[in-house]
């Protein structure tokens, strides 16, 4: 299989995939298509691998937590206003059904933590892949998910959708 | 929140594959250039560095080269002369005549080059020799006026014709000189020893002397001497008054402290080819 072929037989799930890490159309696309490039440059190794699928999905992974490394170290906080210190937050309890608010509170998930839930849920993978997606062991795949549900107000058990 | 709710924010942001394609091939396209670029630079880099390198090789041969094929061209130009060419000032004046005329065109000749002279004497049925003169034992007892230039008899020997009709030794030409009983000057005829000279044989033709005209250069150790600007100043028969080397027997080399030389072969090759 060509690398054409095999974006053009997963760009929808890849879309997916890249869309729910960075919570940004546009991010998403630069993002995606500088991972796709990574893996065209290597294309005859991925090919050869059991699932090509999976190890471009890391790859976007590992894109996605290096663009958002360095766009912590770009990111400046205005100090200007030092009464937003004072401001009460939002109220959760009374928002979280909005949709917004959802996409709120996915976009604050730390981007190991995101990455996590975006491999749990949206790709249905398991402790062990979402693992070596990241680099890191299943415990600590574990903590991230656990983290993750706890601010998402995510209660269930995988697979269950729970009201906070 | 619930799973419904997290799968379907989280599918809100998904990218359009048609703009990540377009995204992918642009960035590839740009990843091949930034390559062919950094090819082309190193490439030009390099060339810049061979260049470089080769310059400073082919100047630092350029002095041995250059000297090389200055002395092949001077000997072509010289007409196969085999002796080296002096250096230092009296360079100029070493060349032989078919190199004078640089100078020659330069303006700085007043009088024609060797190898013009030599040419038009041959041309005109005169020999070039070289051999040993002596003015007669009494010159001024066998001297010939003709107009206001005296002639005085110079016997040859040991002669070598070098171009034109033979000269045998032991035959007698006739040279212009100081009036009888004047004191003879620098360069002109006195009574001396033999002398080597290099000189040109003429027929009488009309002169009304009784035998060959004699224009002659000494010769002093291989040397030719010649006259000042690196041309010869070799009077042309019948000239009035003789100058530094028209007349040479007797006279030495010190007293023309301004007549430079050239090698003798020089002149005997340029007189061979006349």
């Amino acid at each position: 299989m060509s690398f054409e072929e095999f974006v053009r037989a997963e760009m929808a799930a890849l879309a997916r995939f890249a869309g729910a890490l960075t919570g940004d159309r546009y991010l998403a696309e630069d993002m995606l298509s500088d991972a796709l490039v990574k893996v065209a440059r290597r294309w005859r190794r991925i090919s050869a691998v059991d699932d090509p699928a999976a190890y471009v999905r890391r790859v976007i992974v590992t894109t996605y937590l290096d663009d958002r490394r360095k766009a912590q170290r770009r990111q400046t906080t205005p100090s200007g206003d030092i009464e937003v210190l004072d401001r009460p937050a939002p109220d959760v309890a009374e928002s979280v059904v909005d949709r917004a608010e959802v996409a709120r509170l996915l976009s604050a998930l730390p981007p190991q933590q995101k990455a996590a839930v975006v491999l749990r849920y949206l790709m249905d993978e398991t402790d062990e892949q979402i693992a070596d997606a990241l680099g890191c062991s299943t415990g600590t795949v574990r903590s991230h998910l656990s983290r993750a549900r706890s601010t998402l107000r995510l209660a269930a058990a995988d697979g269950e959708g729970v009201t906070a | 929140m619930n799973i419904d709710q997290l799968m379907e924010a989280m599918a809100e942001s998904d990218p359009n594959p048609g703009t990540v394609l377009d995204l992918v091939h642009r960035k590839r396209r740009a990843a091949r250039n930034r390559v062919l670029y950094a090819t082309a630079s190193g490439a030009a880099v390099l060339a810049v560095v061979v260049g470089v390198v080769l310059t400073s090789l082919a100047s630092s041969t350029q002095p041995r080269s250059t000297a090389s094929s200055a002395g092949s061209r001077a000997g072509s130009a010289s007409g196969q002369v085999a002796a080296p060419l002096a250096s230092g000032p009296r360079s100029a004046a070493n060349q032989p005549a078919g190199l004078l005329g640089p100078a020659s065109q330069s303006g700085t000749c007043t009088q024609p080059a060797l190898g013009s002279v030599l040419d038009q004497a041959v041309g005109s049925g005169a020999s070039v020799i070289v051999g040993s003169a002596r003015l007669a034992a009494s010159p001024a007892g066998h001297a010939v006026s003709r107009g206001s230039a005296t002639y005085y008899p110079v016997t040859l020997s040991s002669v070598r014709t070098l171009a034109g009709p033979t000269v045998a030794s032991g035959a007698v030409a006739w040279i212009i000189g100081a009036s009888p009983g004047a004191t003879p000057g620098p360069g002109q005829a006195a009574p001396s020893p033999d002398r080597q000279v290099l000189a040109i044989v003429s027929p009488s033709g009309g002169s009304g002397l009784p035998g060959p005209v004699l224009q002659a250069a000494p010769v002093d150790h291989g040397e030719v001497i010649v006259g000042g600007g690196g041309c010869l100043d070799m009077v042309a028969y019948p000239a009035t008054t003789p100058a530094g080397l028209s007349v040479t027997p007797g006279s030495s080399p010190t007293a023309h402290p301004a007549s430079p030389e050239i090698p003798l072969a020089a002149a005997e090759q340029l007189a061979a080819r006349a």
